[in-house]
C-alpha cells in the first residue's frame, strides 16, 4: 500500500474529476462536467485543489491516472497532462483503467462474485469488463447484443454497474477511485504508459484511393 | 534565456531547446511518416496516438542533448495552433503539465508564426540575418501565403495574399499519388523533375497573370490527372512521369516566386524570406535566390532542419512571447485556426 502524497485524475468521461489522498485517506476531491473534453478545465481545477490543500505538484510522490477506455480525446488530455508533470518532478504513474475503477465502487456488494462493469461507448455500443470469478474483457459491445454478451459470461449473480444507458447508470468512472485502486498497484513505466482504446481508430480512406466511377 | 519548445501539431512529434536570441541547444523530431504512408496521408486519430507514445522520450532526448535541467529552463512554449486538434493537444497538455508542476511560464505559439521567424534559428552556421520588414513565403503541406513580416511579434505580421484552395505541398504530395511515386510524393517529385523536361506537357499555374497575391493549386493537380487518365505513353512511361513531374514543379514555383517578389516590390521590401516544408524543395529554394538577386533583392532561406516541422522555432518564437512578459494561463486549449487574420477566402467566385 502506498504512504504518502497521492493525486488521482479521471478524464474519460464528461465528468472529469481530480482526488487527492494522504496516507491512503481521501484529503479532497474535486470534479467538473464539461461538453468539450477536459482541455481547458482540468488543470486549473487541479491546480485549485492543490492551492486548497495547501500542498505544491512536487509534494505528490505519485499519481494516478484514467486511462480509459472511453473518449479518446479525454483519456489523452488526463494521460498527456501526467506525462508532463512526471517529466517535471519524477513523481510515479499508475494507470488505472476506466472498467477497474467502475468495478473498484461495486467492491463490498453483497454475493457480488462476478461485476460487470459498463460504460458507454457511444455509436450504439458500450465498453465492458467482467472481473471476479469469471474474467473477460475489456471489450466492445453492441448494445443490440448485450443480453447474448451477457448470458455469455455463464454468471447470472453477476453485479453490472457503470454508467452506459439503458444497461446501468450512475456510476462513472471517478478519479476518488482512480486513486484508491493507484494505492495498491505498483508504478507504471511513466514514458510507456498509454491508453486502453479498445477500439481501433476509425480510418476512413480518402475519396482519391477509392476506385473513381466514370460520370 | 532559455526555452523548452514542444511541438505536435500534425505528423512530427518535436521537442527543442532554444537561447532567447534563437541559439539551437537541441532539437528532437520524431516522424510519423512511415506510420501514415500506408493511407496516403494524415490519419488524425493514428497521430494523436502516436504523439502520446512518443512526447516523453522526444522531451527527455531534447533536455539531455542541450545538457539542460527542466530547472535551469525560463519558459516552456508549446504549438497550440493551427493543425489537428487532437494532435495539439498532447504536446499541450504535456507542455501544461511540465510548466506547472515546475513552476515556468507557459506560452502557447502559433505554428505559423514559429515558421515565420524559423529564419533567426542559429544552428552554427555562417549566417545573415533578414532586416525587418521582410515578406515571407510560408509554403507548406497545411499552408500556402505570402506575408508581410514588420516586427518580431505576431501581431506584426499581415497576410498579403495565400491559396484559395489547395496548400502547394498538398499539390505536391497528391500529384505524386497520382503518378503513383507514394506518400509523401512532394521529395520524388522534386527527384525526378531534376531530370524532366517542362515543356514536354505544358502546364501554368492558374492565376499566375493576376494581380493579386492570391494563388491556386487545385486547377494544376486536376490537369495532372487529366494527363494521367489520357494515359501517359507506356513506350517511356518513366520519362514522361520525370517531364510531368518537371513541367508541374516549374509552374508551382514560378507562381510561388513571382508572387513572393511581386508582394516585395509592391511593399518597397528589400529581404524576402522562404519557410514551411516545401522550402525542402531545391528548385524553389535555388529559383527564389536567383529571381531575389536579378531585382536587387536578398532571399533568406534557412537550413531544411528549420523549414520543416520542428520544436526549436516553436522555442524560438516562444522566448520572443516571454521576454515580452507575455504567458498563458493553464486553461490554454488547442485551436484548429491560425491566429493570423486570412485575407484570402477559400473556395471560387469573384472577391
Amino acid at each position: 500500500m502506498f504512504r504518502g502524497k497521492l493525486a488521482a485524475l479521471e478524464t474519460s468521461t464528461a465528468l472529469g474529476s481530480v482526488a487527492l489522498f494522504e496516507d491512503g485517506a481521501l484529503v479532497l476531491e474535486r470534479e467538473q462536467r464539461v461538453s468539450n473534453a477536459h482541455g481547458e478545465s482540468l488543470l486549473p481545477m487541479l491546480d485549485l485543489a492543490l492551492r486548497d490543500a495547501g500542498w505544491k505538484p512536487s509534494d505528490i510522490a505519485r499519481w494516478g491516472v484514467g486511462i480509459g477506455p472511453g473518449s479518446f480525446t479525454g483519456v489523452r488530455i488526463g494521460v498527456a497532462l501526467a506525462k508532463g508533470i512526471h517529466l517535471a518532478t519524477g513523481a510515479e504513474l499508475v494507470g488505472v483503467t476506466s472498467l477497474d475503477a467502475i468495478a473498484a465502487a461495486a467492491v463490498g456488494a453483497v454475493g457480488a462474485e462476478t461485476i460487470v462493469a459498463v460504460l458507454a461507448a457511444m455509436r450504439g455500443e458500450v465498453f465492458a469488463q467482467a472481473t471476479g470469478r469469471i474474467a473477460r474483457g475489456p471489450t466492445c459491445v453492441r448494445i443490440a447484443d448485450w443480453d447474448a454478451w451477457r448470458a455469455s459470461l455463464d454468471a447470472p449473480e453477476a453485479l453490472v454497474i457503470g454508467d452506459a444507458s439503458p444497461i446501468a447508470e450512475g456510476t462513472p468512472p471517478h478519479a476518488r477511485l482512480v486513486g484508491r485502486l493507484a494505492m495498491t498497484r505498483a508504478a507504471d513505466d511513466a514514458d510507456a504508459l498509454e491508453p486502453v482504446y479498445v477500439r481501433p481508430p476509425d480510418i476512413t480512406l480518402p475519396k482519391s484511393a477509392k476506385p473513381k466511377t466514370p460520370p | 534565456m532559455l526555452v523548452l519548445g514542444i511541438e505536435s501539431s500534425c505528423d512530427e512529434t518535436g521537442a527543442a531547446v532554444v537561447t532567447g536570441d534563437g541559439r539551437v541547444l537541441s532539437d528532437v523530431v520524431q516522424s510519423q511518416v512511415a506510420l501514415h504512408a500506408q493511407y496516403g496521408g494524415v490519419v488524425p486519430e493514428l497521430a494523436s496516438r502516436d504523439h502520446l507514445k512518443n512526447v516523453g522520450p522526444v522531451v527527455r532526448e531534447a533536455l539531455t542533448r542541450a545538457s539542460v535541467r527542466l530547472a535551469d529552463v525560463d519558459a516552456v512554449a508549446v504549438t497550440h495552433r493551427p493543425g489537428l486538434v487532437g494532435a495539439l493537444l498532447v504536446g499541450v497538455q504535456v507542455a501544461k503539465g511540465l510548466a506547472w508542476a515546475a513552476g515556468k511560464p507557459l506560452v502557447g505559439v502559433d505554428h505559423l508564426v514559429g515558421h515565420l521567424f524559423a529564419v533567426f534559428l542559429d544552428r552554427g552556421e555562417v549566417r545573415e540575418l533578414p532586416g525587418f520588414p521582410f515578406v515571407a513565403l510560408l509554403v507548406s503541406g497545411g499552408h500556402t501565403a505570402i506575408y508581410l513580416v514588420d516586427a518580431p511579434r505576431a501581431d506584426a505580421i499581415t497576410e498579403l495574399g495565400g491559396t484559395r484552395d489547395d496548400a502547394a505541398g498538398e499539390a505536391f504530395d497528391k500529384v505524386g499519388k497520382l503518378l503513383g511515386l507514394g506518400y509523401p510524393g512532394g521529395p520524388v517529385v522534386d527527384r525526378l523533375a531534376a531530370t524532366g523536361d517542362p515543356t514536354r506537357f505544358p502546364l501554368e499555374a492558374p492565376m499566375l497573370h493576376t494581380k493579386t497575391l492570391e494563388m491556386s493549386f487545385s486547377g494544376i493537380k486536376t490537369r495532372v490527372a487529366q494527363l494521367v487518365e489520357a494515359g501517359l505513353p507506356s513506350g517511356d512511361r518513366a520519362e514522361a512521369v520525370a517531364d510531368v513531374c518537371a513541367s508541374f514543379q516549374a509552374a508551382v514555383v514560378d507562381v510561388l516566386v513571382k508572387k513572393t517578389l511581386f508582394a516585395a516590390e509592391a511593399h518597397g521590401v528589400r529581404d524576402v524570406v522562404l519557410g514551411g516544408g516545401v522550402a525542402a524543395n531545391r528548385a524553389l529554394r535555388s529559383r527564389l535566390g536567383e529571381a531575389a538577386a536579378a531585382r536587387g533583392m536578398r532571399a533568406f532561406v534557412p537550413p531544411l532542419a528549420s523549414c520543416t516541422d520542428n520544436a526549436a522555432m516553436i522555442a524560438y518564437a516562444g522566448a520572443l512571447r516571454a521576454k515580452a512578459g507575455e504567458r498563458d494561463g493553464w486553461d490554454l486549449v488547442a485551436t484548429s485556426a491560425t491566429v493570423l487574420p486570412r485575407v484570402t477566402r477559400k473556395g471560387r467566385g469573384d472577391r
